[in-house]
Formats: C-alpha cells, sequence, structure tokens
C-alpha cells in the first residue's frame, strides 16, 4: 500500500510543493480528482520535451530529386513515388508499425493519431471521441491502404522491428520512416555516414491531410507520464524518504539528475550547463545515450523535472535538434486526452470493454491497410465496435474528463 | 501393493537416509515455485487489486469465468489453441521418432554424429534468437521467399497473412526440438535386444520388416509414455513463441490462450482476469493427461500411474 501525500508534502517537501504550486497544470495532473497526491512525478520540464515522435526522411535524396520537404499527405504521396521510382527503395516509408501504430504522424494528419496510451483525442469542438471510430479514420486507413498497396510502404511493416528499420533506412532501401529524434534518425544518420557522408535525414513537420489545411493534431508526451516515485505504509523514516525523494526538485537535485556531476559530466558555461567531453566524445568510444546513462537520469525518468538543456545537447547532430521544434504543432495539447482517472468500479468496466475493443480495432486496422477486409464494410466495423459497448467507454472517459477539468 | 507404516519409513529413512537428502532440494523447489504460488490462483475467484492484496479484494465467485466464455474471442482462442496443438502432435509428435529410427541406420559414424549435433543445435539457442530469425525468414524479402521468388512465385509477407501461421509455427516448433527430443528415443534404440534383429533377419525380414516388427514395439513403452506427457501439455501452448512471432494482422489464427492472458494480464493488468483464464486452461490439461492415461492403461497396458 503506497501512502498519500498530502501532508508529507506540505511539511517536508518545500520543492516540490513550489513547483506544484508554480505550475498549476502539472499540479492538475500529478493529484487525483479527490485532490490527493501519491506520487513524486517525473516531470518533462517544457511542451518542447512532450513532441518526442515524428517522421524524417532522406534530405539527400529530396535535393538530388529538386523536392521539398513534404507538408502534407499529398506531398508526402509523391515524395515516397519519387524515392521508389527514381532512388530504387523498396520500402520508401519503412517503420515498425507495432511501436507506431497510433503514433505517426500520418495518423495524427487525419485527427485519429494517438498518445499517453490512450485511444481517446479531443475533437475541433473539445469533445472526447474514439479515434479508431471517427469519420476521418476512414480516411487515414484509405490513404495507408492505398499507400500499401502502390508499394510506398515497407511490405513487411507489421512484423519489422527496430534493428529491421534501422538495416533499412541505412543501406539506401527505405527513405523515410518514423521515430524519435536521437534513438532512431540520429543513430541512422551516425550509422549510415560512416559509409556514405552524404547522408542526411531532416525531420518534416507534421502533415496536413489536405493542401491549405493547418495541421492541428500531434504527437504530444503529457508533462506528467505517469511515471514517478511513491512512499508505502511500511516505509519506517516517512520524513526522511520525503525530503530525500524531494531534493530532486531542488536547484542542486535539478542539475544532478539533469547533468550529473560538475567537472566530471558537465561544466557551467555562463549559466548554462555544458556536458563534459565524457558525454559527448566518451574516452572508452561509448554512445551519448550510454554515457549520459552512468551520470545522469534525464533520459530515462525520476523524481525531478527534466529539463530541455539535457535534449539539446542530447541530440547532437544539427538536423536532429531541430526535430521537437519541427513535429510539435502548437494546438496539439489541446487535442490531446489528459491523464484522467476513472472511479475503480469505472476502470474495471472500462479495461473490459477497452481491451476487447483493442484487439478487434488492431486487427481491423491492419486488414483494412492490406486489403484483406475492403472498406466498404466501415459500416459493420463501426456496429461491432458499437456492440462492444464503445459508447459505454466514451461514458466513462467523459465523466472522468469532467471530474479532471474540475480539479 | 506394499503397505507404508510409519514405522517402515522410518527403517527406509535409516536405510536410505543419503537418498532422502538428495531429493530434498527438489521438494523444496516443487514447494516454493510450483506449489505456492497455487495459493495465488484464488485470485481468478476474486476482484483483486494490489492495493487491497490478495486477503483483502472481494469474492466474486465464477464471474472472470463467464466473462471468459462470454468474451468475442472465446471461440476463437479456443480454435486456435486447440488446433496448433493439434498440429504439433500430430505433427510434431512422430517427427523426433523418424529422425531417431534414421540415425539408428545410419552406418557412418562420422555422419551420424554431425546430423546429431546439427539437429540439436536450435534446441540451445533462446526463444528470442529462434522467433528473431524465423521473422527474418519469413519476410517478404527474406529466405523463404527468396526461395519461392526464385522458382517463379510470388513475394509474399509470410507473418502477415493469418493462413500461414499455423505451417510457420508447426514446423519452426519441429526444427527447434526435433533433435533434442530424438535422444531419449535413441537410447530406447540401443536397449532394443540385437538377438531380435538376428531371429527376425533369420525369418528372412528385411530392413523395413525390422523395423515394424521389432525396432517399434521394442520402442512402444517410450513412445507411449512420452505421448501421454505430452497430451498433458496439449493446451498450455507457451505464450512465449506466439508473442514473438505474432502481430495483430493475424490474430484470426495466431491468438492463443496464453498469448490472450499475456496481453489481458500484464499489459492491460486485469490480474484476475488472466488468472481465471489461466486456471481453465490448466484444468483442461490436467482432464487430458488424466483421459490419456486412462485409456493407454486400458488399450497398452502402459500408464503413468
Amino acid at each position: 500500500m503506497i501512502i498519500a501525500l498530502n501532508d508529507v508534502i506540505d511539511q517536508y517537501c518545500p520543492n516540490l510543493k513550489k513547483y506544484l504550486e508554480e505550475n498549476p497544470d502539472i499540479d492538475r495532473m500529478v493529484k487525483t480528482d479527490n485532490g490527493t497526491y501519491f506520487a513524486f512525478p517525473f516531470i518533462r520540464g517544457e511542451e518542447r520535451l512532450c513532441f518526442t515522435v515524428g517522421s524524417f526522411l532522406r534530405q539527400d535524396w529530396l535535393d538530388e530529386l529538386g523536392l521539398a520537404v513534404p507538408t502534407t499527405i499529398d506531398e508526402w504521396h509523391d515524395v515516397l513515388v519519387a524515392f521508389k521510382e527514381k532512388k530504387g527503395a523498396s520500402a520508401p516509408l519503412c517503420y515498425d508499425y507495432i511501436n507506431f501504430k497510433g503514433s505517426n504522424p500520418f495518423a495524427f494528419a487525419y485527427g485519429v493519431g494517438t498518445a499517453n496510451n490512450s485511444s481517446f483525442v479531443l475533437d475541433e469542438n473539445g469533445e472526447i471521441a474514439y479515434a479508431y471510430a471517427r469519420d476521418s479514420y476512414r480516411d487515414y486507413l484509405t490513404t495507408m491502404n492505398q499507400w500499401y498497396q502502390e508499394g510506398l510502404i515497407d511490405a513487411d511493416f507489421a512484423t519489422l522491428n527496430g534493428d529491421q528499420v534501422t538495416a533499412k533506412m541505412t543501406t539506401d532501401q527505405a527513405g523515410a520512416s518514423v521515430g524519435w529524434a536521437a534513438s532512431r534518425m540520429q543513430l541512422f544518420m551516425t550509422t549510415a555516414q560512416a559509409e556514405n557522408p552524404d547522408y542526411l535525414l531532416v525531420p518534416a513537420p507534421q502533415p496536413a491531410a489536405k493542401a491549405g489545411e493547418t495541421p492541428l493534431y500531434a504527437y504530444a508526451e503529457n508533462r506528467f507520464p505517469d511515471v514517478g516515485a511513491a512512499i508505502t505504509g511500511s516505509c519506517e523514516n516517512v520524513e526522511l524518504a520525503a525530503r530525500f525523494l524531494d531534493y530532486g526538485y531542488s536547484e542542486e537535485g535539478h542539475n544532478l539528475f539533469n547533468f550529473g556531476t560538475e567537472g566530471v559530466s558537465y561544466n557551467w558555461e555562463g549559466d548554462r550547463a555544458v556536458y563534459t567531453e565524457t558525454i559527448t566524445d566518451n574516452e572508452d568510444g561509448w554512445p551519448i545515450a550510454q554515457a549520459l546513462a552512468k551520470h545522469i537520469r534525464a533520459n530515462y525518468n525520476g523524481p525531478f523535472v527534466q529539463d530541455l538543456n539535457y535534449l539539446e545537447q542530447y541530440l547532437q547532430l544539427e538536423t536532429a535538434k531541430l526535430c521537437p521544434e519541427t513535429w510539435g504543432v502548437a494546438t496539439a495539447r489541446e487535442h490531446t486526452m489528459p491523464p484522467v482517472t476513472p472511479t475503480e468500479e469505472e476502470s474495471k468496466e472500462l479495461a473490459t470493454i477497452m481491451n476487447e475493443l483493442g484487439t478487434y480495432v488492431d486487427e481491423m486496422a491492419l486488414k483494412f491497410i492490406f486489403g484483406t477486409e475492403s472498406l466498404d464494410n466501415w459500416d459493420n466495423y463501426i456496429r461491432t465496435l458499437e456492440n462492444m459497448n464503445l459508447s459505454r467507454a466514451l461514458e466513462i472517459e467523459k465523466g472522468a474528463l469532467e471530474r479532471y477539468n474540475a480539479r | 501393493m506394499k503397505k507404508y507404516t510409519g514405522d517402515r519409513i522410518k527403517k527406509d529413512f535409516q536405510r536410505n537416509w543419503s537418498l532422502y537428502l538428495l531429493v530434498i532440494p527438489v521438494i523444496i523447489f516443487y514447494a516454493i515455485f510450483m506449489y505456492k504460488p497455487m495459493y495465488g490462483a484464488i485470485i481468478a475467484f476474486m476482484d483483486y487489486t494490489p492495493a487491497k492484496g490478495v486477503s483483502g479484494s472481494d469474492w466474486v465467485g465464477f464471474a472472470n469465468f463467464t466473462r471468459f466464455f462470454s468474451s468475442p474471442y472465446f471461440v476463437r482462442l479456443l480454435r486456435n489453441t486447440i488446433l496448433l496443438s493439434v498440429y504439433s502432435i500430430v505433427f510434431g509428435f512422430p517427427a523426433p521418432i523418424i529422425l531417431a529410427l534414421l540415425l539408428n541406420e545410419v552406418g557412418n559414424k562420422k555422419f551420424k554424429k554431425i546430423s546429431q549435433t546439427v539437429t540439436y543445435l536450435p534446441h540451445f539457442v533462446s526463444m528470442v534468437v529462434i522467433c528473431g530469425m524465423i521473422k527474418d525468414f519469413c519476410l517478404s524479402t527474406g529466405l523463404i521467399n527468396d526461395i519461392i521468388a526464385f522458382f517463379g512465385g510470388e513475394r509474399v509477407p509470410l507473418l502477415q497473412d493469418p493462413k500461414y501461421f499455423r505451417t510457420i509455427y508447426t514446423v519452426s516448433s519441429i526444427w527447434q526440438e526435433v533433435g533434442w527430443g530424438s535422444i531419449i528415443y535413441l537410447s530406447a534404440l540401443s536397449g532394443v535386444d540385437s538377438q531380435l534383429y538376428e531371429a527376425a533377419s533369420i525369418d528372412g525380414a528385411g530392413k523395413w520388416k525390422q523395423t515394424l516388427h521389432v525396432t517399434i514395439p521394442g520402442i512402444m513403452p517410450t513412445i507411449i509414455v512420452m505421448l501421454i506427457l505430452r497430451m498433458g501439455s496439449l493446451m498450455s501452448m507457451g505464450y512465449e513463441k506466439t508473442i514473438l512471432l505474432y502481430n495483430s494482422a493475424i490474430y484470426e489464427t495466431a491468438d492463443i490462450i496464453s498469448s490472450y492472458v499475456y496481453r489481458v494480464g500484464l499489459i492491460d493488468q486485469d490480474w484476475s482476469y488472466s488468472t481465471a483464464i489461466g486456471l481453465f486452461n490448466s484444468v483442461i490439461n490436467c482432464a487430458l493427461l488424466v483421459i490419456t492415461n486412462m485409456i493407454s492403461k486400458r488399450t497398452t497396458e502402459n500408464s503413468l500411474w
């Protein structure tokens, strides 16, 4: 059993208390509907740290073909066709569907992308919608199906894993992918540039469904991604535990968690902490991710506030640095479901509905994309979702959202 | 039947205490890792939440079971599990016997040793690696498709089409286990009396007839015991291989009870429900074991107990 932290935070945690008071948006995420705190939260310090997934493609190929970075679904289509026909890419767009089935920017173009393990989005009117039942989801599937049939998406993309994507992206079999800035895009570049110095990837902005439209939706993680430390009822010295966990929110603790030890892993240059060569150019040849892991926690999580300065240095390559800025969309947060909490009873019911829906939706998505199920059966699909009690799930989420907003 | 009284056991213990000592670790192992966890199975009848713990959660009777039986996936999961199991018995069970018989006939010692090593090898490779290889082989640009394309066929992403999954699963399982499985039969084969072969050949039996009338009856008890054990695990298809190979495009044939339990229990954290499904699975396994043993006892006089 973990204990409620309200009194504990009041008494022993001046740093966390101060942070939560100064950031009511985060405060709302951390506490429950009735105002109880249970966690010393991991917090992403700025919005920009939340745009962690997006698309990127070969700039050197675009230059060679005289094409611009695509900004709409149609432009993407043209680019992918050019990659296939003129550059001989067998799988122009290649990503591991398992990891990005809901979070890829093409889904967000149609307002049906999902983040934070939720299947719900907030639509143009601020209403809750189940992403995979929206009318525009059909348009998304139609596009994906078309791309798949034309051979623009990797034929095996449902079974691919990260290593296979890496292999294809770094050997000219694929020209565009979806993923994270450092552990994918930057990694692909450092790997491929050893063989081909001209190899260059650039992030593409969140595409719009149609020319002239402004993209409204994008992948945005919650500032409090539901990770934190807690104190259990069997803890003998709650005060000590609380003071220890509060340290991460102090200035000193902040620097320790984000930059490590001064003089070893970072130095001050003006008022900016800059990683030393131990991190950026490790003497034992460690890649930066590994070198960071030895000294800091910012590339994982913990009871502290993640600093944007960490990410800016973690992304070493010029074009990789552009990712958060390029992928982000100002209105993305408005359309992202916040971390609501259904009541205990509701969550049982919701879990039952959602795991039945989840299996069906996952299965049908690929059938529609592969074309083994015709999109003419769309109405049938929607009816099945209704039969699986989708409307009850929506009702529960709606109630939970109202309670969340009232926090 | 001997009658064991306390006195007898005591006497036996005095005489064979060293053997009892040897068996202690095994008993502890079973008690800790096999019997103690069974206590946890009672959460199948509860509305379990970790906050309340096993002792504090509410009893819900058979609600979790009812939920599974009325789930839209129940029939499909059961069918997939049974079919994969049946395939693995129909094709997978005889495979090591056939391999053992073949190896037994090989005269060239070096060739025999090499064949054995080659067929054992996949057994020692971790499941994750094996499945990674299978996935690679099954890509539209993979080995199997290279062969298909060489003979003029069309390339298909094999693991994205529900109709190939059972074949891939069964064939790869044979590849993994055929060598290892054949060891027990090879040792049984070495125990067949060579005089029987002499007698058979004097009677004019060729190699084929000898195999049919001497070898196979000779290793029959081993085969039966192995079959009974295998039947007991008919429904306990491990989830590891399935979740490593499948994707949502092929749930139709690939989703089995244990992989569903994995998704519901570990990913969606619906512990009581997944425990109920697992328990249902175990009950069927247990029943199958008892039934097979009974049939075997009646028909062949070989049995486990």
